[in-house]
């Protein structure tokens, strides 16, 4: 990212970089975008019969929607759970998780056949026998529950006061919904794998998947707004005063605290898991050595290292270990759905993404960054507005 | 897992149950040493 | 021929039809038996010879495009095949030992397949279907509907058989690829193609109670000739397609490792713990907020206790210090008093004595 700050008088060079970067990313995102759109998926993805589902599916989609549950999980810490010390932490967790969602969406136009049909479930013939309906209705209400979340950030910008402040009111009916409708769609990702029980690696499969999934999603929530925060702290640090750096201790060490109980319950129920299996013999195969990676080195590591870093208080561990964690929920997704996936198939016919499907995955998030960075540089997300202060 | 194959749904879940309670009497007795171990250096 | 195969399936149907009427009476529990009456096909793999005049009456009869290598080309059985969005059938050739009795025209040592769609009782693909784009249709077949699909390929996913295709070539109409069973076809009281087709009759089309027991009683005429068990009776709930083997299935990539659980029983138990969470999650957040409201409320309150008793106490002191003053000044007052009447005196007296002397 630009080491160049933003300064509001001089004039600053847009060679950054950050935007050099992105730029190119942005390019080839809107090249391959069109290549998808005449040509097909076939000549964009690698993407076969056997593996119809790919990155944008495994990275965009599972990976998104974990990361973005920062929106939930403060909101319920925040107004629900009563953390008043955190509500610095409210704004950007929902801008993020608005954002999160709407690329989400916006990479699955690229993913389905038939984008312009994805209302089709709900208007034209719902197929309700399906988890992934569940999880597309309960995406969509939730994304429209995020929006109207944001809401105050862009009418505070505009300074439209009368309907800000309906919109203020409306805080702890729309934080409760969103709890609903996150655990909802959060565990119903994992549901979706209930259905190939004869695809997926019995290690990984469980019918506790649902939960597993929602669990994890808290800590991926809680992870991200630290890792986030860090990343705004460093560079938008003009915007923010000394109490602003207190606070942002404060939230790295609570949630740190947060995380590495929820972690630690993982853990736990994740040996459930295991037992409820009962095949502790594939633990010696190599996709049982890469099952104990992934349950020591990403869950009981992260725990362990979360906690003596809020003993300590130490703080560069805690962000360490917060990027730490996310790697870790993303490797655990990509296991799921395309690692222990059709784990029986030989190497020759596994699936590998292509670099177009790389691109439109960075493209997306690309686009997410550019769109963060306009926002926080513009509206009240890290510093509250002067005519409209805190507004709790 | 260490005895003979199981061949009954019963056999399965009163063995897989009991693995499972044991691990959950495990997890409640690690918790508060967990705890203590998180909380010790805060400050009162 | 006497009697055309279709008309001694049709007696069949009608004795079968008789029985299945007392069997649904029976269907009373949360046990699902199916369409009663709907079709079904028996593939006899002991007499498959791997001539692929299915899959060409297949491909001619759906309009499919023609394959690069013809169907005459046999070459093609050196490798194992799936189907794909061209191909809703095809034939693979497996090389086994121990071939017991094979069929009388069957080459030694090697066994032919028939893949395809196999049109399970309860599709794993109708069940993953979010638009309900799959149908079991009373008469048998999986059918597939086009017009409302999405493109989101969770059937390609769920099917347990990896039967579907997509085509991933198409920009714009991109459709799932399988078998209908020729729907069209025996709507109309055909066969299917590949059925009408087949040069060796191991292809059976009836009702599926019919065939069941067609394929049992070949299994209790040749004992040494076929395995014990028609592969699709209870697999993943029952399909309406059926194979018998004289080697074990699994060497003929039918895995025996498929449950009787039939598809949708994976999901429904997450999914009916939706409406579980809808209800109970708004109580016990609504109860955890309120939980807190009143904590906040009674923290406010202990807050301005403190502060009206510290208030209190202050005021207190400063009347206290107030009358203290206030007394402190009225005996400064008194004392000066007491002290001028007291000079006055004095001087009074002074005078007085003045005067006097």
């Amino acid at each position: 990212m630009s080491q160049a700050v933003v300064q509001t008088e001089s004039k600053p060079s847009l060679l950054t970089p950050f935007n050099v970067i992105a730029g190119i990313i942005v390019l080839a995102g809107l090249f391959v975008t069109v290549l998808r759109f005449t040509k097909g998926l076939g000549a964009v993805t690698n993407l076969n019969n056997n593996y119809p589902w790919g990155l944008w599916i495994g990275f965009d989609l599972l990976c998104g929607v974990a990361l973005a549950a920062g929106g939930y999980v403060t909101g319920a810490g925040v107004y629900l759970f009563g953390n008043r010390k955190y509500h610095a932490a409210v704004r950007p967790a929902i801008l993020t998780a608005f954002l999160g969602y709407s690329l989400v969406v916006l990479a699955l136009c690229y993913d389905v056949g038939r984008p312009w049909r994805l209302p089709y479930p709900f208007v034209v013939q719902p197929g309700t026998s399906s988890v992934l309906f569940e999880v597309g209705l309960c995406v969509m209400l939730y994304l429209i529950v995020l929006f109207l979340e944001f809401t105050p950030i862009p009418l505070e910008w505009l300074k439209l006061r009368r309907l800000r402040d309906f919109m203020v009111k409306l805080t702890i009916p729309l934080t409760i919904l969103g709890v609903i409708l996150s655990t909802m769609h959060q565990s119903s990702l994992g549901a979706l794998y209930l259905l190939v029980p004869y695809k997926l690696h019995p290690l990984w499969y469980s019918s506790y998947l649902p939960v597993f999934f929602f669990v994890s999603s808290i800590v991926a929530g809680l992870s991200m707004v630290i890792f986030e925060s860090s990343l705004s702290h460093k560079h938008f640090a003009y915007q923010l005063d000394e109490r602003a750096h207190q606070e942002h201790e404060d939230l790295i060490l609570g949630f740190s605290k947060a995380a590495a109980v929820a972690l630690f319950g993982y853990f736990g129920i994740k040996l459930v898991g295991l037992a409820a299996g009962n095949n502790w013999s594939l633990l010696l195969t190599p996709y049982g050595l890469w099952f104990l990676v992934e349950m020591l080195g990403f869950i009981l590591l992260p725990c362990f290292l979360y906690a003596l870093g809020y003993r300590d208080r130490n703080i560069p561990l805690l962000k360490f270990t917060a990027g730490l964690t996310v790697f870790g929920i993303v490797l655990n997704r990509f296991n799921i759905s395309l690692i222990a996936f059709n784990w029986q198939l030989p190497l020759s016919q596994r699936y590998f993404p292509s670099w177009m499907e790389i691109t439109i995955s960075a493209f997306v998030v690309t686009i997410g960054l550019i769109a963060f960075r306009f926002i926080v540089t513009r509206m009240p997300v890290l510093r509250p507005h002067p005519e409209f202060g805190d507004s709790h | 897992m260490l005895f003979q194959a199981i061949h009954t749904l019963q056999e399965f879940v009163t063995t897989t149950k009991a693995v499972s309670y044991l691990i959950a009497v495990a997890y409640l007795i690690a918790f508060p040493f967990f705890w203590r171990f998180l909380t010790a250096r805060e400050k009162k | 021929m006497g009697i055309s195969r279709r008309r001694f399936l049709h007696w069949m149907g009608a004795t079968g039809a008789g029985l299945a009427a007392v069997k649904k009476a029976q269907a009373a529990e949360k046990e699902f038996h199916g369409y009663p009456g709907s079709f079904a096909v028996l593939h006899d793999t002991t007499l498959c010879v791997g001539c692929r005049s299915c899959e060409a009456a297949c491909n001619s009869v759906n309009g499919l495009p023609p394959p690069e290598k013809p169907f005459s080309d046999l070459s093609v059985l050196e490798q194992k095949r799936r189907t794909d969005e061209k191909s809703f059938t095809v034939v693979n050739r497996y090389q086994v030992s121990n071939v017991p009795a094979a069929g009388p025209r069957a080459e030694p040592r090697a066994i032919f397949r028939k893949h395809q769609c196999n049109h399970c009782l309860e599709p794993a693909c109708a069940s993953a279907c979010f638009v309900r784009a799959f149908t079991k249709t009373p008469e048998g077949p999986v059918i597939y509907d086009p017009s409302v699909c999405v493109g989101c390929r969770y059937c390609l996913l769920a099917c347990p058989f990896n039967v579907p295709a997509y085509e991933y070539n198409k920009a714009l109409e991109p459709r799932v690829m399988k078998c209908t069973m020729c729907y069209p076809r025996i709507t109309k009281g055909l066969l299917p193609a590949c059925v009408e087709a087949c040069p060796m009759e191991a292809l059976t089309f009836g009702k599926r109670e019919d065939v069941l027991r067609i394929a049992r009683e070949r299994i209790r005429k040749h004992p040494d000739r076929y395995v014990d068990h028609i592969y699709g009776e209870t697999e993943v709930g029952g399909t309406s397609w059926l194979y018998l083997a004289g080697v074990p299935f699994q060497q003929l990539d039918l895995r025996e490792d498929y449950q009787i659980r039939p598809a949708p029983e994976f999901t429904s138990g997450a999914l009916g713990a939706v409406p579980m969470v809808i209800g109970l999650w708004p109580v016990l957040l609504i109860g955890l907020y309120a939980i807190n409201q009143r904590k906040e409320k009674i923290a406010q309150q202990e807050r301005e206790q403190a502060i009206q008793a510290v208030l209190a106490q202050a005021r207190a002191e400063a009347e206290r210090k107030a009358q203290e003053a206030a007394q402190k000044a009225a005996q400064e007052k008194q004392k000066a008093i007491d002290m001028a009447v007291k000079k006055a005196l004095e001087e009074a007296a002074k005078a007085k004595g003045k005067e006097g002397a």
